[in-house]
């Protein structure tokens, strides 16, 4: 009983200490400090969206024993499959490059050598895990170090901000100095950032790594349920840090080396370096996840053997794939292109790819062959269908309001 | 010069009218235009400006913390680095902007000014940071004053920027 405990509690750690990546970061840093808390619901929007999905994708692994993609292919066939793979893929390996690019910028933080130097080290580093540690090792250090990302919340509290006037910010409403479009472009980008897709794909065939059956569905749910919505409290703190701090003193985040202002301001050096720490530990597991969910994508896809349960050997396809991705990252990076702006980016196209990946799985959740008695209950459907069509919404809307708005000008 | 074979005189004459009543469209656009760009244009001195003062105060920023010691010095730095980019990525910005109008070219020019001279103490608290503790006064002045210089272009932008709106100049037209 207390190990099945222990390792419930290690699930939801691991959820909340794994939620973040660079997206999340700099989104809601950067929207903190230009909108307050003003988009805060919109974070409270994602993660409701993330919960009703991952826990979808999780029972579908749980229950058929397979990862999402793979029954997506034999559900909706190739071609179907194949543009859900095309949109997927593209924004997973956008979102890796981000966060190899993450990595080396918070590596930054703590050493003040160029992150183009690096660069290679963290992809290195990130194959070296993926080639050599296993599945659970990996979840669990980079979720349990992600956690002091807690430093964020902790910031909040010791900066001792007037209550009221931060409360006040929660209520939506477009500021002063910006224009309505940007406010929606940003809105789309922080929901984005909050649902991106590979995290389905990842948590789903993480479920089969594990070797999740329908016994493990309660403690799924319970991960889910609670740790992911205590991770979107530390993306809001990251946005109350910057509301606080950097938005009276005119400050427009667009550099990572920002985010750690307000924390000096609030704890000192020991807070700081802890929160760099978690910066590290976030984008470094968010890199291991995107670059296995390229690897997971197009080995379900292909028919290929996947899995980190197997030995590199025995699924050298799957490898192959991932290392390719990393070098993708790696020569994109190299082009000296700023980690900052692909990681805006890859938010926003995360949006458009959105519909693309949670309709089948919504699809796949109702269908009686794969799922027996386990098809989703009529709430379960209500909420998905709401989320789908605010997931076509954000989808059509993201691209317009980027040109429009010039990227959030 | 030779006739190339398969163009009919027809076809020619056809397009030379098209290609002049396309001309006259664009030559009667231009003046709006002219408006137009320069207030878009006037709108981005003012974007590249607010860089300008994100980096001035976040440079202050980083100063005041490690001059407190809350701030590890590698943190600082990076933070400083990165100031410098983005003072030096608004003055850039600024001065490769096309201005139409001598008016806006002006106001554009005070710009730059102000962004140029934002680079230097941002670049020097960069420095400070870098050299053994010492009093932070002489950094932080200089970052207060390039920033107050900022503020007063930002509003200069912005009044230029208002009265080369399209609709200011129709309203000023009406009596």
């Amino acid at each position: 009983m207390k190990s099945r405990l222990l390792t419930v509690a290690l699930g939801i750690l691991t959820a909340i200490g794994g939620f973040l990546d660079a997206g999340d970061l700099v989104t809601n840093a950067v929207v903190g400090s230009r909108f307050g808390l003003s988009l805060a619901w919109v974070v409270l929007v994602g993660v409701v969206g993330i919960c009703v999905f991952a826990h979808m994708s999780g029972k579908v692994a749980a229950v058929s024993g397979r990862a999402t993609f793979e029954v997506i292919r034999e559900r909706l066939g190739p071609t179907t499959a194949g543009l859900n793979l095309a949109a997927s893929l593209a924004v997973t390996v956008l979102t890796l490059v981000a966060e190899v690019g993450g990595i080396a910028l918070a590596l930054q933080l703590a050493s003040s050598v160029d992150h183009r130097l690096w660069v290679p080290v963290a992809a290195l580093a990130v194959w070296l895990v993926l080639w050599r540690v296993k599945f659970n090792l990996m979840e669990n250090v980079t979720g349990l170090l992600g956690l002091t990302l807690v430093g964020f919340a902790v910031a909040v509290f010791l900066l001792g901000p007037d209550w009221g006037d931060l409360a006040a910010q929660l209520v939506p409403q477009v500021p002063v100095q910006e224009s309505a479009a940007v406010y929606w472009y940003f809105a789309v980008a922080l929901f984005g950032a909050a649902m991106t897709p590979y995290e389905v794909f990842f948590f789903s065939s993480g479920g089969v790594e594990d070797g999740w059956t329908v016994k493990d569905l309660a403690s799924s749910r319970l991960n889910v349920m609670v740790g992911f919505p205590l991770g979107g409290l530390l993306s809001v703190s990251i946005a109350a840090c910057a509301a606080i701090v950097l938005l009276p003193a005119g400050i427009q985040v667009d550099s990572m080396s920002q985010l750690t202002l307000p924390i000096a301001e609030a704890g000192g050096t020991l807070l700081v370096a802890v929160v760099i720490v978690g910066l590290v530990a976030a984008t470094f597991g968010a890199a291991l996840e995107t670059a296995l969910s390229t690897g997971y994508t197009l080995s379900q896809y292909l028919g290929w053997s996947w899995g980190k349960f197997r030995r590199p050997a025995r699924a050298p396809r799957f490898h192959l794939a991932m290392i390719l991705a990393l070098v993708v990252a790696v020569g994109v990076l190299m082009t000296n292109v700023d980690p900052i702006a692909v990681t805006e980016y890859s938010v926003v196209f995360s949006a458009v790819a959105l519909p693309l990946t949670y309709l089948p799985i919504l699809v796949v959740a109702n269908d009686p062959e794969y799922m027996g008695e386990h098809v989703n209950g009529r709430f379960m459907n209500v909420l998905g269908t709401v989320y789908l069509f605010i997931l076509v919404v954000a989808a059509l809307a993201a691209i317009p309001l980027m040109i429009v708005t010039e990227a959030g000008g | 010069m030779t006739n190339r074979p398969g163009r009919s005189p027809i076809c020619s004459r056809a397009v030379a009218p098209l290609v002049l009543a396309l001309m006259v469209v664009l030559a009667g656009c231009a003046p709006a235009a002219t408006r137009a760009d320069d207030a878009v244009a006037l709108s981005s001195v003012s974007d590249h400006l607010d860089d300008a003062s994100s980096a001035v105060a976040t440079a202050e920023l980083a100063v005041r913390s490690r001059a407190a010691g809350r701030l590890p010095a590698v943190t600082a730095d990076v933070a400083a680095d990165d100031a410098v980019e983005t003072a030096t990525g608004a003055v850039h910005g600024i001065g490769t902007l096309v201005i139409a109008t001598d008016d806006a070219d002006r106001v554009r020019e005070e710009a730059l000014d102000a962004a140029s001279a934002a680079v230097g103490p941002v670049a020097a608290a960069r420095t400070w940071l870098g050299r053994p503790p010492s009093p932070a006064g002489d950094v932080l002045r200089a970052l207060d004053d390039a920033s107050s210089t900022l503020d007063d272009a930002s509003g200069a932008v912005e009044q230029a920027e208002a009265e080369a709106r399209p609709e200011a100049q129709v309203g000023r037209a009406v009596p």
